[in-house]
């Protein structure tokens, strides 16, 4: 196995509502990425997923959020092992880490482009800003064979349109090229697909997929569908309302699922076997994350079909079942 | 380019021009007095008559037109500055820094403006420097306010993290990525504030703490025509009629612009 590059140790977060109350967002999140491995993270909308991505990369406002663990990122090239990204209070390392070692590619490329800016001198900002003594020519035509790399045509065109005059294919493409323009290790791609459409979603992740494996990239995928991107990664979280409920190979999971939620997220998805039947429904609503008393039982509890006695006054831990980790009492050997 | 845009700007160009042009267009010396022709109604040799000492109201008029439009110009450039400035800082930091300055905009919104630009000339002397910043300095706050309010949107967009990940510092962010992104409503502000500003430096003229003869300005023919308004109503009419369409040309151009960009909030 290769060496790792993130891990995410007790890592915890909450928003700070007012003096005395708070949402507690991420709880005790355990993460591994290794070096060349694409992990996504699922989970339904509201479950943390794209805090935990930002708050990676410390672009959530120090005051708004408590937190507490670590986020470990080993890299070959620079050095910080120590709790990074967190208590990080050098600006200028960690400017020179966020989009050069880690980058990411946000949810809506509409809202990930400035309006009042061509597209081209976007992809450009990315590649100076972290290389200051490239001279123009050479920007230049680098940020143009960034634009070929990711499928774009007409190049020439494309650079000096500003975001409004391009199709949303076109901007996740110049969004992609941003992330990647400076080769970062590690890529996180933060729903990447969810203001597409069906067919070029398949492309986009297609796209991703190629340029990790050929810059031997690690990819950390987010998103809440589990069928989509089966194919494309090595490993799967299931977060549900701030904790990882399972974890396991992406194959393995998606064919073998083993907590009731994921069970359930999984039967939800329509597919050609369920044509005419009515679609599963998850029962009931997430608990409230402001309210501590949640944390003392299983967090799935109010909406599990499976849950017994157990699960109303004890955590479970995470058990191993064949090949996944399953933080369900039904495990418990 | 809409009609209300056009005619704002026909308008605005045409008192540039004059104003520009002032000392050429001008048929006789604005101060020159010639009391055997006192108070002579509007004739073809004098096109707005002339005032008590007889001087050309014309001439007064045209080559006033310049003080107001610098004055509104140049005290609108010093209220827009600051509260564009006061308004990114305040709404991209947040935090303290955002208490303070909202503070610092509520105590000079407190202040009734134009009396406390009376205060103020009290203290200075009463020349057109003086009013150009005084003006800019006491009519910023509205447009600081507005200003941070956008920012308050704008710097939570995926475009501003984006910007931090391309390892942008936060003075490149706010005026490189924020400021372009509010520099529409700032525009059209600009506009709209020179009317308001020529307005009070007429009104502080009117009430001889403004421009001081013999210098004329539209404020203080103004002032000197009330004593004569039974007798000499063109004292009043013209200067009043060139205060009256410069401020509605840049309020037709302000509010081009807004329908132009389609900006929908009232007037700042």
């Amino acid at each position: 196995m290769d060496k790792k590059i993130l891990e995410s140790k007790n890592y915890s977060l909450s928003y700070k509502i007012d003096n005395k109350k708070k949402y507690y967002i991420l709880r005790n999140i355990n993460i591994e990425i290794f070096k060349k491995q694409k992990v996504a993270l699922i989970g339904e909308s509201g479950s943390g997923k794209s805090t935990f991505a930002y708050s990676l990369l410390n672009l959530i406002p120090r005051d708004e959020i408590d937190f507490c663990g670590e986020i470990n990122f080993y890299s070959d090239k620079i050095c910080c092992k120590k709790k990074f990204l967190l208590n990080f209070s050098d600006e200028d390392e960690l400017n020179h880490i966020r989009g050069n070692h880690i980058s990411i590619i946000f949810q809506d490329p509409f809202s990930a482009l400035n309006p009042v800016f061509i597209v081209g001198k976007q992809v450009e900002e990315m590649i100076l800003n972290h290389n200051k003594k490239i001279s123009n020519d050479e920007l230049h035509l680098k940020t143009k064979s960034l634009l070929k790399s990711v499928k774009l045509q007409d190049i020439d065109i494309v650079y000096k349109k500003f975001p409004h005059q391009l199709s949303g294919g076109q901007l996740q493409r110049i969004c992609i090229a941003t992330s990647i323009a400076n080769i970062p290790e590690l890529l996180i791609a933060d729903e990447p697909t969810t203001s597409l459409d069906a067919q070029l979603r398949v492309e986009v992740l297609d796209l991703i997929n190629s340029f990790v494996k050929k810059n031997y990239m690690s990819l950390l995928l987010i998103t809440h569908d589990l069928n989509i991107v089966k194919d494309y990664v090595d490993y799967v979280y299931i977060l549900y309302a701030g904790e990882i409920l399972e974890h396991g190979h992406g194959n393995v999971l998606s064919k073998n699922p083993l907590h009731p939620y994921t069970q359930l997220l999984i039967s939800a998805y329509p597919d050609k076997t369920k044509k005419g039947k009515l679609l599963p429904v998850i029962e009931g609503q997430m608990p409230n994350l402001t309210e501590k008393k949640f944390f003392t039982r299983c967090i799935f509890f109010n909406r599990c079909p499976k849950k017994i006695e157990k699960c109303n006054s004890l955590v479970p831990d995470f058990y191993k079942a064949g090949d996944s980790f399953v933080k369900c009492f039904l495990y418990e050997k | 380019m809409n009609k209300t845009l056009k005619i704002g700007i026909i308008i605005i160009g045409l008192f540039l021009l004059v104003g520009i042009f002032a000392k050429h267009i001008s048929p006789k010396n604005p101060v020159q007095q010639n009391l055997l022709e006192r108070l002579q109604p509007p004739s073809s040799k004098h096109f707005f008559g002339t005032d008590e000492l007889g001087r050309d109201v014309f001439s007064r008029v045209i080559n006033s037109t310049m003080v107001s439009l610098s004055v509104g110009i140049i005290s609108v450039s010093i209220s827009v500055f600051l509260g564009t400035i006061v308004g990114l800082v305040a709404g991209y930091y947040g935090k303290k820094i955002d208490i303070i300055l909202m503070r610092i905009v509520d105590i000079v919104l407190c202040f009734p403006t134009f009396f406390l630009i009376l205060m103020v000339i009290a203290f200075l002397k009463p020349n057109i420097y003086n009013i150009m910043i005084v003006i800019g300095l006491t009519s910023w706050p509205g447009l600081a306010r507005y200003v941070r309010a956008e920012v308050l949107s704008i710097r939570e967009r995926e475009y501003v993290l984006s910007a931090k990940l391309a390892g942008l510092g936060s003075s490149k962010i706010i005026f490189y990525h924020i400021l372009p992104n509010v520099i529409v409503p700032v525009i059209i502000n600009f506009t709209l504030g020179i009317g308001s500003a020529i307005l009070i430096e007429s009104a502080l003229s009117f009430l001889g703490l403004g421009i001081q003869p013999p210098q004329p300005s539209w404020g203080n023919i103004l002032a000197s025509g009330k004593d004569y308004i039974h007798i000499a109503w063109w004292l009043s009419l013209f200067p009043g009629m060139a205060i009256f369409i410069t401020v509605m040309g840049f309020n037709l151009v302000g509010e081009g612009l807004r329908q132009k960009f389609n900006i929908k909030e009232k007037k700042l």
